[in-house]
């Protein structure tokens, strides 16, 4: 079956920056894709590429067989694009919002009139349809903001950080929207710094760093890339520095991570119980007391840590 | 078209949500109007007023002052009065008087014949009159200087054609001075020109701010880019089957209606309220629409120029100003220094005050304004065109 979107050595620079460097996608569709990585990776510099909104200096995007461009391309039928902020008009109503998008999009007539009904009806806003955006809470216009890009029925929904900023209950109702779109046939490309969101609606993600994909596949793939290791989480107080060699010198302990907090640092072992009453008991002779620890199973976060060397939220 | 259209119309509706359409093509327009109505009122040119005073009293300087104030009366003229509407003499008692009411701004020059005047054209010698300016009324003082030139010139004629006459016959000079005296012509401004030719000040001031209202009107379009791109809300319009180009001209389009709807009001209650004589409606209206289409032209090149709000709102401030300076919509392209002329045919706003001020004077009909109108047009598209070409470079690129 030919894919939703192939993306082939991307790469768009800014300047002497390159913020997308050679990179591949290929989403198929009802999949639901992950583009996990940090702030500023080449997230949304990728996706606005995808959507049609910014010229790749090099490589090439395909929609259901049709190249993409910048132009009127008809490839952007195809795509639906969620952008990270809330791209609404404020002063208009919801209904008047879907109807511009929708229109945009070549809709006209009863077409649109039930195309605005279904969208809002998917967000559950029908009977608010009529009130001013800037009247909704955030977490509604964070679904008005999905069910603009979904209103011309799109092969392929983008959804670019869309929970940034929204408090937990919106993000579960947006976050089971997207399972229910998934589950209803529709290819999606999810971009998160989040990485338990990825790990909950992707069936594979991939990890970019540095405006490069480094990795790629389902999250059992990924884990296996750095191992079936648990990661201890090491907190203490006093010489931290010397704990962290004394532990990286135990036995079992397989690779050490300092991370931006002074006060804890990782440990990848094969074999958690084991270590965790080598490091109490290391701390003393180290100049330093333990005052927690914390056994991670390995999980997409690890994954980036592993191949990146820094932590999804730097 | 289409899009661009939906986009013209989602903006208009948005500007009169937010009352910003009734500001532009209503409120401030009737304002505008108003003032110039009101201050412009029937004024078609400047008006002077020039003292006289004469320290000779001879009866040949009496003569000369009676007859700048009253031509028709001579030397039984009335204390304030003129030859022509446009420059008005009064009569002071001495020169001190004069003076004073010089320095205070009474008068707008003085014109004073001094002590010996009247001797001095008698014996034919050079004659003397005394023009006394103040610098802050650098014109009125021109025209108070223009006056004494003139009177002596007509004078020393006068005397000049005495010494002739006296020659051929019997009659002593001072009698012969004081019969030429009588007959000395009226002072009067000569333009050189057809004075039946006028502007109505309402109406050339009124499509003059007009126009430099259309420039700050038609900002809103860069702005409102800006503010979309700055929004997010422009990443996903251009996500949709649309080209830059067409999002440009549905910005441009819909601020150039409520502009051109703005003008439109300057116009008519200018002309209903106040009588302001813009000339024939379908030459005003033609060149309303062509002004408004070249005005946004340079509106989608400052478009296609800024990368911010702020930059959009700086780049349109310094078009305006240095585009209104040139086109002579402060002075009128008519009483600007020759170099400024020329630069003004550069300015499309230089071309629209041609036009306006053919309609006004000449009663010009939309053929006879068609230069202005093809260069506004061209000025427009050329704009336009490269607006196209830079939002798509600049605004959509990043």
């Amino acid at each position: 079956m030919e894919p939703v979107l192939t993306c082939e050595g991307l790469i768009r620079r800014f300047g002497s920056r390159t913020a997308v460097d050679g990179v591949d996608l290929r989403v198929e569709k009802g999949e639901t894709y992950g583009l996990l990585g940090p702030n500023g990776a080449g997230k949304t510099t990728t996706i606005s590429m995808v959507a049609g909104i910014l010229e790749p200096d090099a490589g090439s995007i395909v929609i259901a067989g049709r190249p993409m461009s910048t132009g009127p391309s008809p490839a952007k039928r195809l795509v639906g694009l969620v952008p990270q902020d809330i791209a609404l008009y404020p002063d208009l109503s919801a209904e008047e919002n879907l109807r511009f998008f929708g229109r945009l999009q070549g809709l006209r007539g009863r077409h649109l009139d039930a195309r605005v009904h279904a969208v809002l009806e998917l967000v559950g806003l029908s009977d608010r349809s009529r009130d001013r955006i800037d009247a909704y809470s955030g977490g509604m216009k964070r679904r008005v903001n999905i069910a603009a890009g979904l209103i011309h029925e799109p092969a392929l929904l983008i959804l670019d950080e869309p929970t940034v900023g929204v408090d937990p209950q919106s993000r579960n109702q947006i976050l089971e929207s997207i399972e229910a779109l998934g589950g209803a046939g529709l290819s999606v490309l999810y971009t998160t710094h989040y990485m338990e969101e990825a790990e909950r609606l992707c069936r594979r993600v991939g990890i970019i760093d540095d405006g490069r994909l480094v990795a790629e596949g389902t999250r059992r793939e990924l884990v296996a890339m750095v191992g079936e290791h648990d990661r201890v989480v090491v907190s203490a107080e006093g010489d931290l520095d010397s704990l962290a060699r004394a532990v990286k010198g135990l036995p079992g302990a397989l690779d050490l991570v300092r991370g931006p907090d002074p006060e804890h640092f990782e440990v990848t072992t094969a074999s958690a119980p084991g270590l965790l009453a080598a490091i109490v008991a290391a701390a003393p002779g180290a100049g330093a007391s333990v005052t927690g620890l914390e056994v991670r199973e390995p999980d997409l976060e690890a994954v980036f840590l592993h191949l990146t060397g820094k932590a999804l939220r730097d | 078209m289409a899009a661009s259209l939906v986009v013209a119309v989602t903006d208009l509706v948005r500007r009169i949500r937010n009352r910003s359409a009734l500001i532009v093509a209503i409120g401030a327009p009737v304002a505008m109007a108003g003032v110039f109505g009101l201050l412009l009122d029937g004024a078609t040119s400047a008006h002077f007023t020039v003292g006289v005073a004469d320290a000779d009293r001879s009866a040949v300087s009496r003569q000369v002052a009676g007859t700048l104030v009253d031509p028709a009366g001579g030397s039984g003229g009335t204390a304030e009065s003129g030859a022509d509407d446009r420059i008005r003499f009064r009569t002071f008692a001495d020169e001190s008087a004069l003076r004073r009411a010089v320095d205070d701004g009474d008068v707008d020059g003085g014109v004073l014949l001094p002590d010996g005047f009247g001797a001095d054209a008698a014996a034919g010698k050079r004659l003397t009159v005394v023009a006394l300016r103040d610098p802050r009324r650098a014109i009125g003082g021109e025209v108070a200087a223009a006056v004494a030139a003139s009177v002596g010139h007509e004078v020393a004629g006068v005397g000049l054609s005495v010494r002739v006459a006296s020659g051929l016959t019997d009659r002593p000079p001072g009698e012969l001075v004081d019969a030429a005296g009588d007959r000395t012509p009226a002072f009067r401004l000569d333009e050189g020109g057809d004075t039946s030719r006028s502007i109505d000040a309402s109406a050339f001031f009124g499509a003059s701010m007009a126009i430099v209202f259309l420039f700050f009107g038609v900002a809103y379009a860069p702005r409102s880019l800006m503010k979309e791109k700055e929004d997010g809300t422009l990443a996903r319009v251009l996500a949709s089957p649309i080209a830059p180009g067409s999002l440009l001209a549905g910005k441009v389009l819909g601020v150039a209606l409520l502009s051109a709807a703005g003008f439109v009001v300057v116009w008519w209650v200018t002309t209903a309220a106040f009588g302001a004589a813009w000339g024939p409606p379908a030459t005003v209206l033609i060149l309303i629409v062509a002004t408004v289409l070249s005005i946004s032209g340079v509106s989608a090149f400052v478009c296609g120029l800024a990368r911010t709000n702020e930059q959009a709102d700086t780049y349109t401030s310094a078009v305006t100003f240095v585009l209104a300076l040139l086109g002579g919509n402060f002075v009128g392209p008519a009483n600007a220094p020759p170099l400024l002329q020329r630069l003004s045919l550069l300015t499309p706003n230089g071309w629209a005050l041609r036009g306006f001020t053919a309609a006004a004077v000449d009663g010009a009909a939309p053929h006879e304004v068609l230069g202005a109108i093809a260069v506004l047009l061209v000025v427009g598209a050329a704009f336009g065109a490269a607006g196209w070409v830079l939002v798509g470079r600049r605004v959509v690129q990043g």
